[in-house]
This record gives structure tokens, sequence and C-alpha cells, in this order.
């Protein structure tokens, strides 16, 4: 169900294909969202909008996912990240977690399971 | 730079607005200030940072277990008329937070404490549905201002606000066209009730939108000094258009008692302003008009050429040789072996073998009839009797056919008022606003294939009436009731479908 206030989404994903998609899962259920394409990108964009959620794809050209989960943690202690991986990268996975990220989805994407993994991490304080 | 401070053995952090701190600076300045002594909760202090700037909110507690307590936040809907409150629950050895502390903290979020829902948030504390949002405090929208309106003793001319004012009316005022003098009154201008400011769940004010005046007042009039009237400041025509009346002006106008002399004024050109008889027109050759014309009798034998509208009080007989065309609407109690070329046709009463084009629509009083003769219009067709119970042939259509005729006629039209130089400034002003008026009507004559989003409706058809809507044909064998026509394809064919009303 829709939320009645506005939640923001920032999607850090290198496939502008793959941005696409999961722009259009959030949009349609009524989050806001803003997308970096590179890590870099999402350094400047996070704190300047401070969004609810990110999600943050582990293989990216330059800084991955994972050490960018750790630089946007420097900025903001109290992140909620949700990890976007591709079959067979368990031990990323799992170092993220470790690190502090809520949950992680797989691609191809399943729309449902990417909406109740950050509606999950949302409902988190 | 943000404050921090120790009250009752508790952090708070008091961020002002506009504060081009960033949020990693307000971090690394709450763990200064926190040292070893204190915990951190960096949520509340994100949360204080978005939604509490300029108001002490709490952010950490020497005891760690605190972070470890129920917790919550309050999101705004996007206009701050509601506060939702979303409750975390206890993690570990965390106890429950208490009515008091909630209140501290929704109060920490900016919310009114007297706009609060206290029941509802006591139903919340109850329940204790944690990540759902509950509405604990709501704000009031503002009410905008209503708009200016001007009361006119006369209706519209042109076919919407006409038909907005009188349409369904088998009767029509006594007297449509008015003729104003300077300083006369056209009109009263009612002054709204103000609006009334709401305020936010925050207890900010929300500004009422002001009132708007949508009124063009054109040529000829001004409004008095004391904003309550409209007065003339010229002797002519009050021309109100627009729905609801919203334009006006004041036009050249020719008052006959009778027909004569009125084929000399306009013989070869547009005559620019509009015309009302006090009787009967009987001319054996074309009138051209550039505003409205009304006639306070009946049409007989003549034609009339009306950039704008034609209002006949009694009916149009027997013009077939000149015909009737006009910009606007053509309204008439009766049309008997009537030829009429219009916008928007109005008929009162009846019409009576007569040839009826629209380039709109054709529509009726609540009684009114279509018997015999035909009826094609581009656009709709609401008759209430449709044919007559002798069975005479009657053919109503939505076709392409007014939108052919009428093409050439604008295109004439225009071609008439190029040719012809009008003086005088107030003339001249009439004379493009008309132009442009019969542009933008030739604009909208382009060729329609499809019917999709038209009909014909009535309330009774007779036998001998034939229903035609592109290239749908249907006829009518048997009494029919409250029935609306509508376009249907079935693969290339296309068809007239009936519906039961």
């Amino acid at each position: 169900m829709k939320r009645p206030y506005l939640e923001n989404i920032l999607i850090v994903e290198d496939t502008p294909f793959m941005a696409e998609v999961l722009k259009d899962i959030f949009t349609e259920e009524g989050y806001a969202v803003t997308w970096a394409k590179n890590a870099q990108e999402a350094i400047e964009i996070y704190p300047k909008t401070l969004p609810d959620i990110v999600t943050l794809d582990i293989v990216m050209p330059g800084m991955d996912g994972i050490e960018l989960l750790g630089e946007l943690f420097k900025i903001d202690p109290a992140l909620k990240a949700v990890m976007v991986s591709a079959v067979g990268m368990e031990s990323h996975v799992m170092k993220a977690i470790s690190m502090g990220a809520k949950n992680f989805v797989v691609k191809p994407f399943d729309k449902d399971k990417v909406l109740r993994c950050v509606r999950a991490a949302l409902k988190e304080y | 730079m943000t404050a921090f401070y120790v009250k009752d053995e508790r952090l708070y952090a008091n961020i002002p607005y506009g504060s081009e701190l960033p949020f990693t600076e307000v971090v690394k300045e709450a763990r200064e200030k926190a040292g070893r002594d204190m915990q951190i909760d960096f949520v509340a202090l994100r949360e204080a940072f978005l939604h509490a700037r300029e108001r002490d909110f709490p952010v950490g507690s020497p005891d760690p277990a605190d972070l470890q307590n129920e917790k919550l936040k309050i999101r705004f809907s996007p206009d701050f008329i509601n506060a939702y409150l979303i409750l975390f629950p206890p993690k570990g050895k965390g106890r429950r937070l208490g009515e008091p502390e909630i209140r501290e903290l929704i109060a920490a979020y900016g919310v009114d404490d007297d706009l609060l829902d206290l029941r509802e948030l006591r139903n919340a504390l109850m329940r204790r549905e944690y990540g759902e949002p509950i509405l604990v405090a709501t704000g009031a929208k503002s009410l905008d201002a209503e708009s200016f309106s001007i009361s006119w003793d006369v209706p519209p001319s042109d076919p919407v606000g006409f038909l907005g004012a009188v349409g369904g009316l088998p009767e029509v005022p006594m007297q449509i066209l008015r003729v104003v003098r300077p300083a006369q009154v056209a009109g009263k201008r009612i002054k709204p009730l103000p609006g009334r400011p709401g305020y936010t769940v925050r207890g900010e004010t929300i500004e009422p939108k002001p009132s708007e005046d949508p009124f063009h007042l054109g040529e000829g009039l001004r409004i008095s000094p004391n904003g309550a009237m409209i007065l003339a400041t010229a002797r002519g025509h009050l021309r109100i258009t627009g729905d609801h009346g919203i334009h006006a002006e004041v036009l050249p106008v020719l008052e006959l008692e009778g027909q004569q002399g009125l084929e000399d004024i306009c013989k070869d050109h547009f005559y620019p302003g509009s015309v009302i008889i006090n009787g009967d027109l009987e001319s054996s050759a074309q009138v051209r008009v550039l505003g409205d014309v009304e006639v306070r009798g009946a049409l007989i034998g003549a034609g009339v050429e009306v950039c704008g509208s034609l209002f006949v009080r009694d009916g149009i007989i027997n013009n077939n040789r000149f015909g009737i065309a006009a910009g606007g609407i053509v309204s008439a109690g009766f049309f008997e072996r009537a030829r009429v070329w219009s916008h928007t046709i109005h008929i009162r009463r009846y019409s009576l073998h007569s040839s009826l084009l629209a380039l709109d629509g054709i529509v009726g009083s609540h009684s009114c009839s279509v018997n015999g003769g035909d009826a094609e219009a581009s656009g709709r067709i609401d008759i209430s009797i449709l044919g007559s119970a002798n069975a005479s042939p009657t053919r109503i259509a939505l076709g392409p056919r007014p939108a052919l005729s009428m093409r050439d006629l604008l295109k004439s039209w225009i071609g008439l008022i190029d040719r012809f130089e009008y003086s005088g400034e107030v003339v001249k002003k009439a004379v493009a606003v008309e132009r442009a008026h019969l542009e933008m009507l030739f604009g909208r004559t382009g060729m329609k294939t499809r019917y999709d989003d038209t009909f014909i409706k009535a309330a009774t058809i007779h036998p001998g009436v034939k229903i035609a809507i592109g290239g749908g044909v249907r006829e009518i064998g048997n009494k029919t009731g409250a029935v609306r026509f509508t376009a249907e394809r079935i693969g290339d064919k296309e068809r007239v479908a009936m519906t039961k009303l």
C-alpha cells in the first residue's frame, strides 16, 4: 500500500537498463527516486538528499558497491542500504550485510521481492 | 552551527534552519560533543537534521540500553496537513516509551500539541502496530476565495454561454440583445466571500488563494469606482460571451423598427456591429452582420449571414432561396422550410421540413421536435422528438456536410472582411476580434472521418426517421422511447448502435 508521505530512494547502478527497471518498480509504488550512475556520483548526491534507502549495485567500474557502502556509512551512520548483486556473489553480499546493509536482491529483478526488501528495510528504525 | 547540549542526562541537538552545514559535519560535531560518555542515536540525529530544524531534539544518552528502547518517527503529508506516527519495537532489553516521552518527541518534530488527536494516539499506543503509519495530528486546508462573478440581465450570445443559460427552455427572455447607454449599469459585480487561511500540523499558516477576476471587459465598459458595477462608456449592444459571461464589450448597434434601409447598410460588406429588428424581417436580399442579430418577430424569406449569433423570437420561415448562416448560434422558436448553416442550432419548439447543418450541435428545448427534412451536425444532436406520427421522412445525421459547407462559407467571409476598409478604432477592434473568431472556426472545419465521440439522442422517435452516423445508417421502423445512437465499427463496417436510456 502506498504511504501517505513521500519516501526517497537512491539507486546506485551503472547499467542504465537495470536502473530504469528499478526506477519503474519504485515510482509505480509512489517512491521518489534518484539515480546515481557510479560511486562518485552517489557520494555527491547522498549528503544532499539523505534518502530513506539506497540500493547499491555491488559490481561497478571504479569503486565497487562494498567500498561505496563503507563511504556512505561515513557520511550517514544511519544509512539503510539494500545490495543488488548477480548470482554467485554470496561472499560479497555477506560482507555487505556484515557491514550493515539491510538486505540484498539478485538480478534479474523480481518486482515483488525488490519491494518486499525495501519495505522491510523502511519499516526498521 | 549545530548546538548540542545535555539536559536531564540526555544529549540534545538544535540544528538551525538554512544551515549550510552538511550532515557529515553534524555527525562529526555530535561525535565530538558526545565523547565517550554519550551514545549517539544517529537515526535520531538524521531525523533532527531532516525534520526538526531549530528545535531541541534528543539524539543521545549516556545509557547504551536507551538505544534499545522503543523508537518513533513522525512523517508528514506533502502539504504538512497531516502528521503520521510510526512506532518501532524495542530491541533486547529495551523498554516501551510512555505517553509523556512520545508526546515530547512528537513536539520535537514541531507538531502542535493542540492539534494532536490524543484518542488516536492512545489507541495506537494500545495496539502498538509497529512500522505502520498512524494519523495522529491534522491541520486544516485553506479555503480558497471564490472568483468574482457578474450578474448580467441578459444571457450570453455565444453558443456555450447561451445554451448554459437558457438551453433547455422552450421560451427565451423577451430581449436577448440589450442596448446600453453611456453611464448605464451594464452588470452588477458580485464580490466573492474571502477565503479562509489554513494551518499545518506545525502551526504554520497556509494563506488562501486570493479572489480572481476572470472577466475580460472589452471596449465600451468599465468597472465603477466602488468596484460593484460594470458601467457602459458608449452606446451600443452589450455583447456578452463565454461560459458564465466572462467576456463583454459594447458593439455598435443598429435598432430598426422594420427592415427598412438594412439592405443598403450591409449590401457588400458586414455591418460592423449588431442589429436588432423590432418586428419581422422580410428581406428579399442578403443581410450581413458582424456581431449578433435579434429579430423580435419572424424571419420570413430573408437571407442572413451573421458572424456572431442570430436570435429569432418567433420563427424562420421559407428562406430556402437565400439561407441563413451564422458563426455562433441560431436560436428560433420554430424553423419551417428553413435552410440554416451554423456553428450551433437551437430549436425551441419545432423544425418542420427544414435543412439544418451545424458544425457543432443541433440541440433543443425539453419538448422540441424535428419533423421532416434533414438535420446534420458534426458534433451532437439532442432533440426531444424525431419524426412524426404520420411517418414523414426525416434524416438525422452526424457527418461531414456541415464542416464542408461551413469551410467555404467562412473562407468567403474572411475574404469579405479583408476586402472592406472599416473606419474607427472601436470598429476596427471589433472587426479584428470577429475575424479571429472566424479563423478559429475555420480551423475546426477539417475533415472528420470518425464519429466515436459523438451521439444522437432523443426521447421519442417515430417511424420514417433515418439515423446516419459516418457510414452507418439505421432506419426506424417502430416508435421508440428514449435512446442514444452512437457509431459502431465491426471490422471495416460502420453501423449505428442504439442504446436505450
